[in-house]
C-alpha cells in the first residue's frame, strides 16, 4: 500500500517547489533583505546532504543506523584540525588550509571509519545493529571530547575557512551554492543508484536478506558498500558544516543528533530521493518555529516524534513499514 | 563422471542433547531426481539447512561437484550451482515478481555494485529473468508485488528464483505443500519438465509426487538414512514400512 | 604499583559495574523478550535520581526518598509501557527507535520544567558517610553499600528467574517468544512486568548514584549508551551476560582511566601519551566491545537461534 496518489502528488509538488526555492535562495534572501534566511537555508542544505546519505542505508537499505551523526563530526574535525594546526603550528603533516585536502581527508576518514565499524556492525542485525551503531557513534563523541588540544567539550573555532580554488567560502552565498551543487550531485547519485543493480540488491537485502543469500548475493558486502558510501558523503557534509558555522563541537556527533537525522529521513519519506530535502526542511523550520515559542521546544517536538513513529508503524511508507517480516 | 553432484559424508548435528543428524550419508548423481522422505521429526529440515549452508554440521563433510563446501558460506554455495526453493515461500515480498527474478539472475551475472545504469535497461538480464518467469508460467504477473500472489503462484516464483541462477543442483523443499489437487498436478508436470535439465534433491511428503518424479529415494528416520534405492525397492523395503507404520501420508 | 590506588579503583570499578548491571538487566530482558528497542530506558534512571532527591529534600530522609521514589518510577514505567511500548510491539525497530527517542526529548523537557536546568544534589545520612579501613586503604562506606545492594539485587533476580514460576515464564519467553505465546502464557502481563521491573531497577540505580554525583538532565542519555555496550558484550536477553559484561565494563573503565596514562607513558613519548591516553581511555569500553564483537558477534552469552 503506497501513500495514496494524492498524497504522492502533494509530496512531489512540495519537493519540486522546495528545490526551486533552494536553488534561488541567496537571491531571494537578498531581495527580501533577510540574510538570516541564507543561514537557515545553508543549514538545511547541509543537513539534507547528511540525511540523503542516511537515506541510502536507512531508506533504501533498511538499516537502522543510529550513529550516523558521527560522520558529521569526523568531517567537521577533518577541517577543524588541519586549520587549527595551520594557524597554531604543530603536526605539520596535517596542517593545511587547503580545502581540497580538507574534503579529501573528510571523505577518506569517513569512509575508513565506516569500513571498520560497518564490517563489525553488519555482522549483526535488528536490535543489535541499532545498539552497535549507536555505541560506535558515541565512541567518536567521547574521542572528540577527550581531545583537549582541539577544545574538547568547549569546541573548536575555525579561524579561517577552507581555501578552495575559485570559490571564496567566506562569502555566504558562494558557500551556499557549493553546498547546494554538492547536494544536487548526491541526490542524482542516489536516484541513479536506486534504479541500478546496487539499489535493487540493497532493496532485496532489506526485504529478505536470507533469500538473497540463498540466491548467491553477498549481503554483507552489498550493505558494507552502502555503509561506506553513506559515511563518506555524510563526512563531506560535516566538512561543509565546519566551514559554514566556523565553530565545531563534539556535540555534533551525539546520538540525539543521529536521531534527528533519522527523523528527517522518515519525515520526508524513507527511500524517496528528495525525501531528505523535505525532511531537513521541515525539521529546520520546526526547530525555528518551536524554539521561538518556548525554550522547552523539545517537549512538543518529542511528542511529535512519538506521534510520527506511531504513524510510521501504522501507515505504509515506500518501504513495507508497519509489521516486521 | 562417476562423482556424485552432491555428497553428504557422515553428517552429525546436535542441538544441546538432541541429536538431529546422526551420521547422514547421501549422494545425488548428476541428472537424477533424488527424493528425501521420512516421518515428521526425522531431521529433514535440519539436513536441508546444512546442505544450504545455514547450519554448520558438528561433524562430517558436504561435497558439491566434488568440492568440499562444508565450511562455505551460503551465498557462495549458490554461486557454485546450488539452487534452492524454500518450504515456506520466501520472496522479496514488497518487490515485483520481475524484480525478484532479476535479483536471482543478477546473483550470477557480475557485480551487484553497479550504481549508475538502471537495471531494467540491462537487456540481457531482463530477458533471462523473463525467461525464468515464463518457464514457470508467471510471465503475465511480472509487475505484481510478490506478496499479492496466490499461494500457487508464490510456489512458482520460488521455483523461478531457484532456476534463474542456472543451478546444477536444485534443492526443493516441499514444493507441493499447501497445493490443491489441480495445482499439485501442474507442479508435478512442471517438475517433470525440469528433470532432464537439473539434478534435483526433493524433500516431500506427497507420495504421489515422490513416486512420479523420483529416480531414487532416500528415507531419513531419526537423523539417519535407513534406506536408499529406486521407488520400487523402497516400496518393498521392510524397514521403511516399519518407519511409516501408522503414518500414512495421504496424497493430495 | 600503588596498592591503595589499585584497591580504590577496583572498588570504583565494581561499583560502576553493579550500577550498570541494575540499568542493563531490565533493558536486556526488554530487548530479549519484548524485542523492543527502548532508547528511553535512561529516563527511568534519571527519574529515580531526581524523584529520590526531591522526596529526600521534602521528607528530610534520604532512604525514605529512595523508597518512595521507586513506586513512582514504576508508575512511569507502567505508563510508558502502556502508551508507547505496547502499540509498537512487533512493529519495525525504526518506529520503536523514533518513538523512544521522542520520549527522551519529551521527558528531558518535562524534567527541565519541573526541576530546572541545574542538577540536584543529595547529602547522605550520617550513618552512611565515613570510611572504613580495609587493609592498606580506606574505602567510603557508601560505595561498599552500593556494591552490596547491587549484588543483593542481582542475587534476588537470579533466584526470581531460576526458582519461581514467573521467572521460569520469563526465561521461556526470552528463549522462544512464539512458543511461550503458543503455550498460553499471558504475554501482555509478562511484558508489562518485565518492562516495569526494568524501569524500577534503573530508577534504583539512579537513586543510588545521586549522592555520589548528582541528579542531572543528561544522566539518562549518558548511561543508556554504556548500558547498550554492556548488553552487546553480554548478549541480548541474558542476565548472566549482563552481569558479567557490566562488571567487565565497570572495571575496564575505572582501571583504564587510572592506569592508561601511566601505561602509555611507559611505551610512548610523553607528548603522544598525553593526547592518546585520555582519548583511548574515553574509548576503552568501545574498544573492548569491538574486540569482543570480532570474536563473538553475539556477545558472551548470545541468544540461541529462536528457530525459524
Amino acid at each position: 500500500m503506497e501513500a495514496s496518489g494524492r498524497l504522492k502528488q502533494l509530496m512531489r509538488w512540495l519537493e519540486g517547489a522546495m528545490m526551486a526555492a533552494l536553488a534561488l535562495l541567496p537571491l531571494i534572501a537578498q531581495l527580501a533583505h533577510q540574510p538570516f534566511w541564507l543561514d537557515l537555508a545553508t543549514r538545511l542544505v547541509i543537513l539534507a546532504m547528511a540525511a540523503a546519505s542516511l537515506n541510502i542505508i536507512l531508506g533504501l537499505g533498511g538499516l537502522v543506523s543510529f550513529g550516523h551523526a558521527a560522520f558529521l563530526g569526523i568531517g567537521a574535525y577533518a577541517v577543524g584540525i588541519p586549520v587549527h594546526h595551520s594557524i597554531y603550528g604543530g603536526a605539520s603533516w596535517l596542517a593545511s588550509d587547503n580545502g581540497l585536502f580538507h574534503f579529501a581527508l573528510a571523505v577518506g576518514a569517513g569512509a575508513l571509519f565506516a569500513l571498520v565499524t560497518g564490517a563489525l556492525s553488519l555482522r549483526t542485525k535488528g536490535v543489535h545493529f541499532i545498539m552497535i551503531t549507536m555505541a560506535f557513534g558515541q565512541m567518536i563523541y567521547y574521542l572528540l571530547e577527550s581531545l583537549e588540544t582541539y577544545g574538547g567539550n568547549d569546541g573548536l573555532t575555525l579561524d579561517v575557512r577552507s581555501a578552495l580554488p575559485g570559490i571564496d567560502l567566506d562569502n555566504p552565498a558562494q558557500l551556499y551554492w557549493l553546498a547546494f551543487v554538492i547536494l544536487a550531485g548526491v541526490l542524482v547519485m542516489t536516484w541513479r543508484l536506486r534504479d541500478a543493480r546496487f539499489g535493487l540488491a540493497l532493496a532485496g537485502a532489506r526485504e529478505n536478506a536470507r533469500r538473497m543469500a540463498a540466491l548467491g548475493h553477498d549481503v554483507t558486502r552489498i550493505r558494507l558498500a552502502a555503509y561506506v558510501l553513506a559515511g563518506a558523503i555524510c563526512a563531506l557534509a560535516g566538512a561543509l558544516m565546519a566551514n559554514s558555522t566556523a565553530f565545531i563541537t563534539p556535540a555534533m556527533t551525539s546520538w540525539p543528533r543521529s536521531g534527528e537525522l533519522m527523523f528527517m529521513v522518515i519525515l520526508g519519506g524513507a527511500g524517496r530521493i528528495l525525501g531528505p530535502v523535505l525532511g531537513a526542511g521541515l525539521f529546520v523550520l520546526l526547530e525555528e518555529a518551536l524554539s521561538s515559542f518556548t525554550t522547552y521546544w523539545h517537549l512538543p517536538f518529542g511528542l511529535l516524534l512519538i506521534l510520527a513513529a506511531l504513524w510510521q508503524a501504522g501507515v505504509f511508507t515506500t518501504r513495507s513499514g508497519g509489521a516486521r517480516t | 563422471m562417476n562423482d556424485p553432484l552432491l555428497r553428504l559424508d557422515d553428517l552429525h548435528k546436535s542441538f544441546g542433547g538432541l541429536k538431529v543428524s546422526a551420521g547422514v550419508n547421501l549422494a545425488v548423481r548428476a541428472g537424477e531426481t533424488h527424493a528425501l522422505i521420512g516421518p515428521n521429526g526425522a531431521g529433514k529440515t535440519t539436513l536441508i539447512a546444512q546442505i544450504a549452508g545455514e547450519l554448520r554440521p558438528d561433524a562430517g563433510k558436504i561435497f558439491l561437484c566434488g568440492r568440499d563446501i562444508t565450511r562455505l558460506a551460503a551465498h557462495k554455495r549458490a554461486r557454485l550451482g546450488l539452487g534452492r526453493a524454500f518450504q515456506v515461500t520466501s520472496p522479496m515480498a514488497g518487490m515485483t515478481v520481475l524484480d525478484n527474478a532479476l535479483l536471482a539472475v543478477m546473483a550470477q551475472m557480475g557485480s551487484p555494485l553497479r550504481m549508475w545504469r538502471p537495471v531494467r535497461g540491462e537487456a540481457a538480464m531482463v530477458e533471462e529473468a523473463r525467461a525464468a518467469l515464463a518457464r514457470v508460467g508467471l510471465a503475465e504477473v511480472e509487475e505484481e508485488k510478490a506478496r499479492d500472489l496466490s499461494h500457487g503462484q508464490r510456489r512458482q516464483l520460488e521455483l523461478a528464483m531457484a532456476l534463474a541462477g542456472r543451478p546444477r543442483l536444485l534443492l526443493l523443499d516441499e514444493p507441493m505443500a499447501g497445493l490443491g489437487p489441480r495445482e499439485s498436478r501442474d507442479m508435478v508436470d512442471l517438475l517433470c519438465g525440469l528433470k532432464d535439465h537439473y539434478a534435483i534433491l526433493l524433500v516431500e511428503h506427497d507420495m504421489d509426487a515422490v513416486f512420479a518424479l523420483a529416480d531414487r529415494i532416500s528415507v531419513l528416520v531419526a537423523g539417519a538414512i535407513i534406506a536408499t534405492g529406486t521407488p520400487r525397492q523402497i516400496r518393498a523395503d521392510a524397514a521403511v514400512r516399519r518407519a511409516y507404520l501408522g503414518e500414512e501420508d495421504t496424497p493430495c | 604499583m600503588n596498592t591503595a590506588l589499585f584497591v580504590t579503583q577496583l572498588v570504583n570499578g565494581l561499583q560502576l559495574g553493579v550500577l550498570l548491571f541494575l540499568v542493563a538487566s531490565g533493558l536486556t530482558l526488554v530487548f530479549g523478550i519484548l524485542d523492543f528497542v527502548n532508547l528511553a530506558h535512561g529516563v527511568f534512571y534519571m527519574l529515580g535520581a531526581f524523584i529520590s532527591a526531591s522526596l529526600a529534600a521534602l521528607s528530610g530522609s534520604w532512604p525514605l526518598g529512595v523508597m518512595l521514589a521507586l513506586p513512582l518510577v514504576a508508575l512511569a514505567g507502567a505508563a510508558t509501557e502502556r502508551l508507547v511500548a505496547r502499540p509498537l510491539y512487533g512493529k519495525s525497530h525504526l518506529a520503536q527507535v523514533l518513538a523512544t527517542f521522542g520520549l527522551i526529548l519529551l521527558a528531558d523537557a518535562l524534567a527541565m520544567l519541573i526541576w530546572g536546568v541545574e542538577g540536584r544534589t543529595v547529602a547522605l545520612p550520617a550513618w552512611l558517610q565515613g570510611r572504613v579501613a580495609a587493609g592498606v586503604v580506606e574505602l567510603p562506606v557508601y560505595r561498599l553499600v552500593i556494591i552490596f545492594s547491587g549484588l543483593a539485587v542481582a542475587a534476588a533476580l537470579y533466584v526470581w528467574v531460576h526458582h519461581t514460576r514467573f521467572g521460569m515464564l520469563v526465561r521461556a519467553a526470552a528463549a522462544n517468544r512464539a512458543m511461550a505465546e503458543a503455550l498460553g502464557v499471558d504475554t501482555a502481563r509478562l511484558h508489562a512486568v518485565v518492562f516495569i521491573l526494568g524501569a524500577v531497577l534503573a530508577g534504583l540505580a539512579g537513586a543510588l548514584i545521586t549522592p555520589i554525583t548528582e541528579a542531572s538532565l543528561s544522566m539518562g542519555s549518558d548511561i543508556i549508551i554504556v548500558a547498550f555496550v554492556v548488553i552487546i558484550i553480554g548478549g541480548t536477553g541474558s542476565l548472566k551476560g549482563a552481569f558479567a559484561a557490566a562488571m567487565l565494563v565497570g572495571l575496564v573503565d575505572a582501571l583504564g582511566r587510572a592506569w592508561l596514562d601511566d601505561l602509555f607513558k611507559l611505551a610512548f613519548p610523553a607528548e603522544i601519551a598525553e593526547t592518546a591516553a585520555p582519548a583511548i581511555s574515553a574509548m576503552s569500553i568501545y574498544i573492548l566491545m569491538a574486540a569482543i564483537l570480532v570474536l563473538r558477534p553475539g556477545g558472551l552469552f548470545p541468544p540461541r537461534a529462536r528457530g525459524r
